[in-house]
């Protein structure tokens, strides 16, 4: 018998029995109870989930933690998963979760830290499963949160059903070391993959739109507008986009940990029509900044948020903005408008916030048109920058106003999105580290009321502590974009077709 | 054969060449490299650290996985592996090294060169020396990551698939290889497989293969295909760039061209390998018996020689001779590859040894570097000399003692002083945001790198964002080699009331004083720095920061500004002694714009008095031309009286630029 036969007879048994002891995944049956709640990172302690959300993942945080068994029960279901990382799998997640819609899991976990050789069960939390499922796909826009650089930019989507994540378009296909390529403001339309549009700005840049099957790359800028479109609107019914022309600037803090301000020096409204190729101005007031379209879901009212500044000294116009940066207060108006006639009505001022001395960014209306939330914070028009951001609910219905408190957090709240039943709330929030922006999913009821939001769960636990950008603009969609970051490359690297300008109507 | 006397005679080596040894190719390569080492470890201890330091490899599936979606991303992985052991220069370089010695090696073999011409395998090695040594300032810019490993890497990959291609001896056997090689080797290495195919492809048809034209179709067919189907793997590449991946990211430009000729070499000097067909043997074609047989054979013939013509002497035969001119010409070759490529600029070096030296907090060895420094210094070594004397408070005597001006960093890069030392100015001058803006910027723009993460770690801390902190800390704890650096910053995030205590940070946080404002540097450091300290007059100030401004002040030559800060420094020092250079300035200021400050009742040293009327004198008498400031003679003759002086800075220190 030769060495290596040697080492299979003796050893292989051993690491076998190894393998399976290190799988065993049963309770232990002699534990004492903690009254201590099991603190776990990311938190996902009383939160509320679609029942088609991918397995929740953590990890304990407890010191000389060695050894963990979590157990998932509701009714008589059960599930065990073993280990100080709990990364349930998909096929058993699934299959558990299907049996626990509109009910609660108990979530227990047994640990063992060294100096305490006996198992422990900490004080159960539960998670609550809610009936209404969340769209399958998410997009966003994946940036490092620097200032000026970008260098790799993806636009990405994301099943929620799964971990699988895969890159819409990249800007390294098109960009040189020279000739750098910023990609953003993506959007679809009503959740509609196949509908969604982006900008490419500098090098072969311009507006990239998927629509009818058609991909198309148009330039909106023309000598009427103070810039290409930005901010965009998808009209709910008809085939036009609102969007904000924004010339913007950015201004470093000295000492403040917020260390950027982001601002417009000028901006307006503007629509484009996507079958007449044609722009046409909303509004463009010189001592309004008018910024972040909003279209209400039947395409008959158009919110947006505007701040009035009038400018002192005209002949250091750029630097007082800069200097007054904390007087920039936006409200929160509206328009009506009729999609036939593409005529607007007057500004309406819905909420007033620089009264209070708050300011509001970010409208965007439930779907079933009853809620608005907003983005509110001490001035400005660029939350993610700002500590004070936090998520307001606006009850169309009968006009009252609070902040969600049950989704923010002290850091900042910011760009927030509706599902298409509007029963959850995809938005982003820097509350796990302070710096880099994470997508958060929370449940809003029949009633109005937030319930705690989770962070969107990845494969492994401490993702979001590793990794290095951060997550901007998140939408929902329905399904999967289907058209390859090839193909848009190509288009990309094709003529350009430049929007006509068309006077007021 | 006996040698004829001790010691390697020109007969001995002769005699070495006319025999092939087994061990004589390896002593040539060893020889060769073990110079190579002991330069590196002396000229480059500073930039082999560093060059760590600008990179960064983690053993977590996150970071792995980034680096494997793009293609080449697996040499990526290898040599920031690798390189992360400069951590001790000399094991670093042990490494590279090493792989350089493999490559020699794998040139041999693969390239079939004979024992008796085992210099020429240098030649390649030679060249990649020069691809890792020419990097110089790219160190900072360059977003290939490990740099100082990537090509030998890439190379020795090369060479080792070709060299499994030879080894498989069935011609569809090899064919099935090619395919596999195309498809797994161009994902993971990139141009190194397109260029591995390449060469099998002449090899294939040197070495008249069966086969050789199904070969020659199947490698033309890959390269022009495998990058084009691959592109639409990876979402992360141009099209056209993406036969280009893992190969460094220089520019195609006519001042960047430069840098791409150790490469263009390279590639070249394997092709001519391939093309060439040497004549000899190889050590490992030699059986014993055919050594015994040779030895024997020129046994005989020495015998008879010495026989025929007693005490004369061996003559060289003509073969002897060809193999010493190929060798010797081989080794000079690669060495001048080496010394030609290899970027020497002494600022660049004497840059690295002050980082290295502020790093650890010598101050004084900051000094010793300046006070050594050979010709006009940059701009960051000046501001790296006023830094330390500021820290030591020698500032006001000392900061026109050295050799002061505005040299360009010598290279055809536009490199600014941000991206090289600027983060360190940044956070020593407490300029937190600053420094971490920069970091993120640059970590965006060239990869993130430890350097970037420490500078952003201590920066969290400083401004008490202590669960950012806790990110970085956490990163740079899951590398292996700082470890020990995390966990002495991660005490400060525990408990943040270390933070007044430590060292490191007091000579730092007294120069934290300073009102928030909106601002911008316009990636100026040394401007920036300047305008902002001596145009800064909050409420609360500390006695550091109030020199830093008059420093900066000096440097600015702003008359009403100097006295605004002399003022200011003159009332948080009442207790001190005034500074040398700060009376020289006041007397000077005072002199030039009478009237506007009464400084006759100022105490002014007798000496800074009597250096003021001699250089007054010196001036009437010897800078009588217009723009005499200008002139280099008299530049020099006023230098040698009083070139540590701020009359001297002050008139002739001109025209200089900051980057």
């Amino acid at each position: 018998m030769n060495n290596k036969q040697r080492m299979k007879r003796y050893f292989l048994p051993f690491i076998f029995l190894a393998i399976l002891a290190g799988c065993t995944t049963g309770v232990p049956s002699d534990f004492e109870k903690s009254t201590t709640k099991a603190a776990i990172t990311p938190d996902y302690t009383d939160v509320t989930i679609p029942p088609n959300i991918a397995p929740l993942t953590w990890r304990y945080v407890l010191p000389d933690i060695t050894k963990a068994v979590t157990t998932f029960a509701c009714g008589e279901e059960m599930i065990t998963v073993s280990g100080t990382d709990v990364c349930p799998s998909i096929k058993k997640w699934r299959s558990f979760i299907s049996k626990c819609v509109g009910k609660d899991i108990t979530v227990t976990a047994y640990v063992k830290q060294k100096e305490k050789e006996k198992w422990k069960a900490l004080k159960p939390f539960t998670i609550s499963v809610a009936e209404e499922r969340v769209d399958p796909y998410i997009t966003y826009r994946l940036i490092a949160p620097s200032y000026v650089t970008y260098e790799d930019l993806t636009i990405n989507q994301r099943c929620l059903e799964n971990y699988k994540e895969n890159v819409i378009f990249s800007n390294m296909l098109i960009s040189t070391d020279e000739n750098g390529q910023c990609i953003n403001c993506h959007s679809v339309k009503n959740y509609n993959p196949d509908s969604l549009q982006f900008h490419a700005r500098q090098h072969k840049g311009g507006t990239i739109m998927a629509f009818n099957g058609d991909i198309r790359k148009i330039n909106l800028k023309t000598d009427s507008t103070l810039s290409a479109g930005v901010y965009p609107a998808w009209h709910p019914t008809h085939n036009y986009i609102a969007y904000s022309v924004n010339n913007t600037g950015q201004s470093f803090h000295t000492r403040n940990n917020e260390k950027i301000e982001v601002q417009d020096l000028y901006s307006d409204l503007i629509l484009y029509d996507i079958d007449l190729n044609e722009v046409t101005t909303v509004e463009n007031d010189t001592t309004e900044w008018e910024c972040y379209p909003c279209w209400a879901p039947d395409g008959k009212t158009l919110y947006f948020v505007s701040a009035n500044f009038i400018v002192r000294d005209y002949g250091r116009r750029d630097r007082e903005i800069i200097d007054r940066y904390q007087d920039f207060k936006y409200n929160l108006y509206k328009k009506s408008f009729d999609p036939a006639t593409k005529h607007f009505g007057p500004r309406e001022l819905v909420f007033d916030a620089s009264s209070s001395g708050q300011s509001v960014t970010l409208p965007r209306v439930s779907p079933d048109g009853r809620y608005l939330m907003l983005s509110i914070g001490d001035y400005g028009v660029f939350h993610i920058w700002h500590r004070s951001g936090d998520l307001l609910l606006i009850d169309l219905q009968n006009n009252y106003i609070r902040k969600l408190n049950e989704m923010n957090s002290p850091d900042t709240e910011s760009f927030h999105n509706w599902s298409s039943n509007g029963r959850w709330v995809l938005f982003s929030s820097r509350r796990l580290d302070g710096n880099f922006t994470r997508l958060y999913l929370g449940y809003f009821d029949k009633k109005g009321r937030g319930r705690k939001p989770f962070v969107i769960p990845q494969k492994m636990p401490d993702y979001y502590q590793q990794y290095y950008k951060s997550y901007n603009i998140p939408e929902f969609m329905k399904g999967p974009v289907t058209i390859s970051p090839q193909q848009f490359a190509r288009r990309i690297n094709g003529p350009t077709s430049s929007a006509i300008y068309h006077e007021k109507y | 054969m006996k040698s004829a006397g001790k010691g390697l005679s020109l007969q001995n080596i002769i005699g070495i060449m006319k025999k092939p040894t087994k061990h004589l190719p390896l002593i040539i390569g060893l020889s060769f490299l073990l110079v190579v080492y002991v330069l590196l470890l002396i000229f480059e201890n500073e930039l082999l650290f560093r060059s760590q330091e600008l990179s960064l490899w983690l053993p977590t599936e996150i970071w792995f996985s980034r680096r494997m979606s793009y293609p080449a991303g697996f040499l990526t992985v290898i040599a920031t592996f690798l390189n992360q052991f400069m951590y001790y220069p000399w094991l670093g370089a042990l490494l590279l090294v090493g792989l350089w010695l493999s490559v020699y090696l794998l040139t041999l073999k693969v390239f079939h060169i004979p024992d008796n011409r085992a210099a020429l395998a240098l030649i390649p090695v030679g060249l990649l020396i020069g691809c890792a040594l020419e990097v110089g300032y790219w160190i900072f810019l360059i977003k290939t990551q490990a740099y100082l490993f990537s090509a030998a890497v890439g190379f020795s990959f090369t060479l080792l698939a070709v060299r499994g291609w030879q080894r498989l001896r069935k011609s569809w056997a090899q064919w099935v290889y090619i395919v596999v090689l195309f498809a797994a080797g161009f994902p993971l290495f990139g141009f190194y497989t397109l260029l591995a195919a390449l060469l099998i492809a002449l090899l294939a048809i040197r070495d008249g293969q069966v086969g050789k034209w199904v070969t020659l179709g199947l490698c033309v067919v890959g390269i022009a295909l495998i990058p084009y189907i691959y592109y639409y793997a990876f979402t992360m590449t141009r099209q056209n760039w993406i036969y280009l991946a893992g190969l460094p990211f220089f520019r195609l430009t006519k001042e960047q061209l430069v840098f791409w000729w150790p490469y263009f070499l390279l590639f070249l000097s394997a092709i001519a390998f391939a093309i060439c067909r040497f004549k000899g043997l190889q050590s490992d074609e030699i059986t014993r018996q055919q050594i015994s047989e040779t030895s024997e054979k020129q046994s005989n013939k020495a015998k008879k020689n010495s026989k025929g013509k007693k005490g004369a002497k061996p003559k060289m035969s003509r073969e002897a001779i060809g193999n010493l001119c190929w060798n010797g010409g081989a080794v000079v070759l690669a060495a001048l590859f080496v010394v030609l490529f290899w970027y020497k600029d002494a600022n660049f070096h004497n840059e690295l040894k002050i980082e290295a030296a502020m790093e650890k907090m010598d101050y004084k060895g900051v000094l010793d570097i300046v006070k050594k420094q050979k010709g006009e210094p940059t701009r960051l070594i000046v501001m790296a000399k006023n830094l330390a004397l500021l820290k030591l408070g020698r500032g006001g005597d000392e900061m026109f003692t050295y050799l002061d001006g505005g040299n360009r960093p010598n290279t055809p890069l536009d490199i600014r002083m941000m991206q090289v030392g600027g983060k360190m100015l940044y956070y020593n001058y407490a300029r937190f945001n600053f420094c971490y803006r920069w970091c993120l910027e640059d970590g965006v723009e060239y990869g993130w790198r430890v350097e970037y993460l420490k500078y952003m770690a201590k920066c969290a801390i400083l401004s008490g964002e202590y669960t950012s902190a806790q990110k970085y800390l956490d990163t740079l704890s899951k590398t292996w080699f700082h470890k020990k650096w995390a966990k002495h910053y991660q005490k400060f995030v525990d408990t943040p009331k270390l933070i007044q205590k430590d060292k490191e940070f007091a000579t730092i946080l007294p120069l934290y004083c300073y009102e928030d404002q909106l601002d911008g540097d316009n990636s100026l450091v040394e401007i920036y720095l300047l305008n902002y300290f001596a145009h800064s007059f909050g409420e609360v100030s500390t006695p550091m920061f109030d020199e830093a401004g008059l420093m900066c002040a000096l440097i600015l030559k702003d008359i009403p500004t100097f006295w605004q800060n002399f003022f200011r420094y003159a009332n948080s020092h009442k207790t001190d002694r005034m500074p040398t250079h700060y009376q020289e300035a006041a007397l000077l200021f005072g002199n030039l714009e009478p009237g506007k400050v009464d400084i006759s009742k100022m105490p002014f040293e007798k000496t800074v008095k009597a250096k003021f009327q001699a250089f007054m004198e010196y001036a009437r008498k010897n800078a009588i031309t217009e723009n005499a400031e200008r002139d280099p003679v008299i530049k020099q003759k006023f230098y040698e009286r009083f070139g540590d002086t701020y009359f001297y800075f002050y008139f002739f220190i001109r025209d200089v630029k900051s980057y």
